[in-house]
């Protein structure tokens, strides 16, 4: 019988371990399935990955895929911090970049200096408020975050199909999408002879200050305190439905900036594929960051060059059903693993007259063992 | 042959929590066919005794005897096996099964299907003969407190239990139900089953046992056959000695003070929905404790979050200082200097995985050295925060680690550095020590007398007859909602104040002050 036990702490090293260990025994498993479907694996992930992580031009197109992904694992992370669920960040998203579209369409006179903050400034309001919208049935009624906020992705990935195939429609094209932004709308170039545009700075920008917020101010404290026991945080005097509404409305409004950012950033239009599956993603990195904003860029990054991986190896001719299975895999033994962080497991016999015995043996063993435990924990204090 | 007769002994059980010994070398013969009543009161050890017996504790040291032979029982399971069949105090079933599959659930003669059939007829026969009405189709979540616990009782029956430990069984019935309750013990009984009942409620116990055992702080008093007893001598034995007080105030000093407040006809309901509280008013005075007894459950809790902004007012005025609280919410009451010290320390008291300075700066953090503008000072909040935690003698590894790696005193502790470094003008404190060990008790009490020195108002609301009398200035006692009009500590005895707690007489509201 296995037996599974809650590690009161978890250290660092265990973490890392456990973090390192699963991956490469998803990497171990994706050799074997690549082996027997005959496809080269070794060749496929020196070329794949060695080009992703270790050569200046995937390093950079990771980069690009970096400004979504921080921001809506951000945008799961800080409403999370306050004890909610955002589910809602791919609608999010897209609510983001048709605030961006509209802007752009409706006003290509303008120059860039005022068009690109118009832009920003409407796609984050229309998302903000898909975030407040979903707050209130909570708030009100009680009715789960978790199915308002799914549920809004529907409705807002519907609404862009309906843009991009009648109101918004590109007449020049037959293809489901607006027509292509003026230039004003579009945002320059950061880094020469790649695709990284000035949303990078805003990206880091927001990881770092969303961690400032919650670390150092009053904001950020309260925010904490009503996700870590809501009950402790009105017991000190804090409303806490402000911060259900304030966080939701934060978290909705980065997914929103990060939908901005795509449009004017990589596509230049809208179209319903913009995103691929950003939003879901992010709620993977969120979670294995632990909700750490800082984290969150670096398991982003890793995660970004897992996505970009995915295009490379199609473009090598492997099935894209392949591909995601095999990042399926990859993130499958991610969390796995964080099941090991958090829990021992270990293996108790069950029965049998000879077992018995050891049963006894081992049971004074543990109870040995957890009076020592008990007695470092206990002697700290009394 | 008496040996026989004894269908469980318990020799010897030990059994110690952080701090606490719960039960203290108990011995105990219980006879077949009988209904043993195990009288004591809350945190007497009750509980504990008879989760070790249901296989949900083990015991330290000890031993149990079945129908003479040892045996060991590591898990509720092992419990089943030997026939004995637990009730809980909060009963442990499935909301959204039926009454039929609850009643199954962990152990079905047929292992693989069910017969729904023959299950319901199993189950309509025993409810029949042990007239305890229930349908075997109905929804749990459907069904009243008093129809649960019917189900509890069959669920047992169906087991085949030979041994039924009933943990407080009528703390949520009706008088009614109650009788009916009894009615099917005593039909059990004349089966041939042996039933514990496990009870602080003192008419019960002389109602329905036939031998009563009475515990006080983990330990055994006495073990007694009901016929030979009264109900004075056993509250005796539940309550133990009186304790000298350590009061101060006379009467006059009280009614020169300044009053901190005043609260009018508070009616307030319960989580479920019940009137919990019913017309209370009190009034507090400068440098006054007031001591609040009664069983816990009889609307204390309610009557601490009625006070500190954290339950809503169906009806009445709360005056803090003559000035009517407006706004009923938390940060009202801590702004006007209300500090509380909750019943739950880690559910309410704390913030369990932040650490020990983001905890004692919990109220504190919104004024001046701590908050610079917009931002937490934390430089500043980890000098004061230490400087707090050393003072009051929370017991740490360092300042950083957790909160909930703290012992209960500590933690306790903890939250008393925070609710006094607020300057409070009152400060209601919710059994402050149940379940401390004696060092910590103490430091608690010194804490809160420094308190009443300078001045400070201090309803103590305890279960803890003992703490209350030794603190209280005057004393007051809560039952069913209701609040007895307070007398001064030096017209109170042990013996007035515990038979008001239990409601079995009504002497305390004619004495009045």
């Amino acid at each position: 019988m296995i037996k599974i036990e809650n590690r009161r702490t978890v250290q660092m090293s265990t973490a890392i371990c456990a973090g390192i260990l699963s991956v490469l025994i998803s990497l171990l498993i994706s050799v074997i399935v690549l082996q027997l479907m005959h496809y080269k694996p070794i060749e496929v992930f020196s070329k794949v990955f060695g080009k992703t992580y270790f050569r200046l031009d995937g390093i950079l197109e990771n980069l690009l895929t970096l400004i979504p992904i921080s921001l809506c694992a951000l945008s799961v992370a800080v409403p999370a911090k306050a004890g909610f669920w955002n589910i809602g960040v791919e609608g999010q998203f897209y609510m983001g970049a048709i605030g961006a579209t509209g802007i752009a369409l409706a006003f290509p006179y303008l120059p860039r200096s005022i068009l690109v903050p118009l832009m920003l400034i409407s796609g984050i309001i229309l998302s903000g408020l898909v975030g407040f919208l979903s707050t209130i049935p909570k708030i009100k009624w009680g009715i789960s975050e978790i199915l308002t906020t799914i549920l809004s992705n529907s409705i807002i990935i519907f609404f862009v199909k309906y843009l991009v195939y009648d109101a918004w429609n590109d007449p020049k094209s037959v293809a489901a999408q607006t027509p292509e932004f003026v230039n004003a709308a579009k945002l320059p170039i950061l880094i020469q002879g790649s695709r990284v545009h000035y949303g990078f700075i805003l990206a880091i920008l927001m990881v770092l200050g969303i961690n400032f917020i919650l670390k150092h101010t009053i904001f950020g404290y309260e925010l904490r305190l009503t996700g870590a026991n809501p009950r402790g945080a009105e017991y000190a005097g804090i409303d806490s439905k402000k911060y259900a509404y304030l966080s939701m409305v934060i978290g909705a409004g980065l997914a929103g900036m990060a939908g901005v950012l795509e449009v004017s950033g990589v596509v230049f239009r809208l179209q319903p594929t913009i995103s691929a599956d950003y939003g879901f993603s992010a709620f993977v990195i969120a979670w294995v960051a632990r909700l750490s904003p800082i984290a969150i860029l670096f398991i982003g990054y890793l995660f970004s060059g897992l996505l970009v991986s995915g295009f490379k190896m199609q473009m090598m001719g492997l099935p894209s059903s392949i591909v995601a299975m095999l990042k399926g895999l990859i993130l499958l033994f991610v969390l796995a693993g964080e099941l090991f962080t958090f829990y021992k497991f270990s293996w108790v016999r069950k029965n049998g007259k000879v077992t018995k015995i050891k049963k006894k043996k081992k049971i004074e063993v543990l109870n040995q063992n957890n009076k020592i435990n008990f007695k470092k924990q206990y002697e700290g204090g009394e | 042959m008496e040996e026989i007769k004894n269908v469980l002994e318990l020799k010897n059980i030990v059994k110690t929590f952080p701090g606490i010994i719960a039960n203290d070398h108990i011995n105990l013969k219980i006879k077949k066919g009988d209904i043993h009543a195990i009288l004591g009161e809350n945190g007497a050890g009750k509980s504990t005794l008879m989760n070790i017996l249901a296989g949900l504790y083990s015991p330290d040291s000890g031993s149990i005897f079945i129908n003479g032979k040892k045996v060991k029982i590591s898990s509720p399971k092992d419990s089943i096996d030997l026939g004995i069949g637990m009730v809980h105090q909060h009963y442990k079933l499935v909301d959204t099964l039926k009454v039929a599959e609850n009643i199954i659930i962990g152990w079905a003669e047929q292992k693989w299907m069910i017969n729904s059939k023959m299950l319901s007829d199993k189950i309509v026969t025993l409810s029949e003969k042990y007239n305890l009405a229930v349908a075997p189709n109905a929804l749990v979540g459907d069904l009243s407190v008093g129809e649960k616990q019917r189900v509890e009782i069959i669920k047992m029956l169906y087991r085949n239990v030979e041994i039924l430990v009933l943990d407080e069984p009528t703390s949520v019935l009706a008088p009614q139900e109650c009788q009916n309750l009894f009615k099917t013990l005593r039909e059990m009984k004349q089966q041939g089953k042996t039933i514990i009942f496990i009870s602080h409620k003192l008419n019960e116990v002389m109602d329905i046992a036939d031998t009563v055992t009475v515990l006080r702080n983990g330990k055994i008093i006495n073990t007694l056959v009901k016929d030979d007893t009264s109900p004075r001598q056993l509250a005796r034995m539940m309550l133990g000695k009186e304790m000298e007080a350590v009061a101060k105030n006379t009467l006059e000093d009280l009614q020169k003070a300044e009053t901190v407040l005043v609260a009018e006809d508070l009616k307030a309901l319960g989580d479920e929905g019940e009137i919990a509280l019913n017309d209370v008013s009190l009034s507090i005075k400068k440098g006054e404790i007031l001591g609040i007894a009664g069983v816990s459950g009889n609307g204390q809790k309610e009557l601490a979050e009625v006070l500190t902004g954290l339950r809503s007012l169906v009806k009445g005025k709360i005056f803090i200082q003559g000035k009517e609280v407006k706004k009923y919410k938390a940060i009202e009451f801590i702004n006007n200097g209300i500090s509380h010290i909750p019943a739950d320390r880690i559910g309410v008291g704390m913030i369990p995985d932040f650490n020990c300075i983001e905890n004692v700066i919990l109220k504190t953090y919104r004024k001046k050295p701590i908050k610079k503008g917009l931002m937490l000072d934390f430089k500043e909040a980890n000098k004061i925060g230490e400087q707090l935690l050393n003072e009051y003698d929370v017991r740490m590894s360092s300042c950083y680690m957790p909160a909930k790696l703290l012992s209960g005193g500590n933690i306790q502790k903890l939250i008393l550095a925070r609710e006094i470094s607020c300057n409070p003008q009152l400060i209601i404190a919710v059994h402050p020590t149940s379940g401390l060990d004696v060092s910590a008790v103490n430091m608690v009490h010194k804490f809160l007398l420094k308190e009443r020195e300078k001045g400070v108002a201090i309803l103590l609301i305890s279960e803890d007859l003992d703490e209350i009398l030794t603190l209280s200035d005057e004393i007051s006692v809560m039952f069913k909602g209701e609040l007895t009009p307070k007398q001064i500590r030096k017209n109170c005895s042990i013996e007035n104040i515990g038979y008001a707690m239990m409601g079995i007489d009504k002497e305390i509201k004619e004495a009045k002050v």
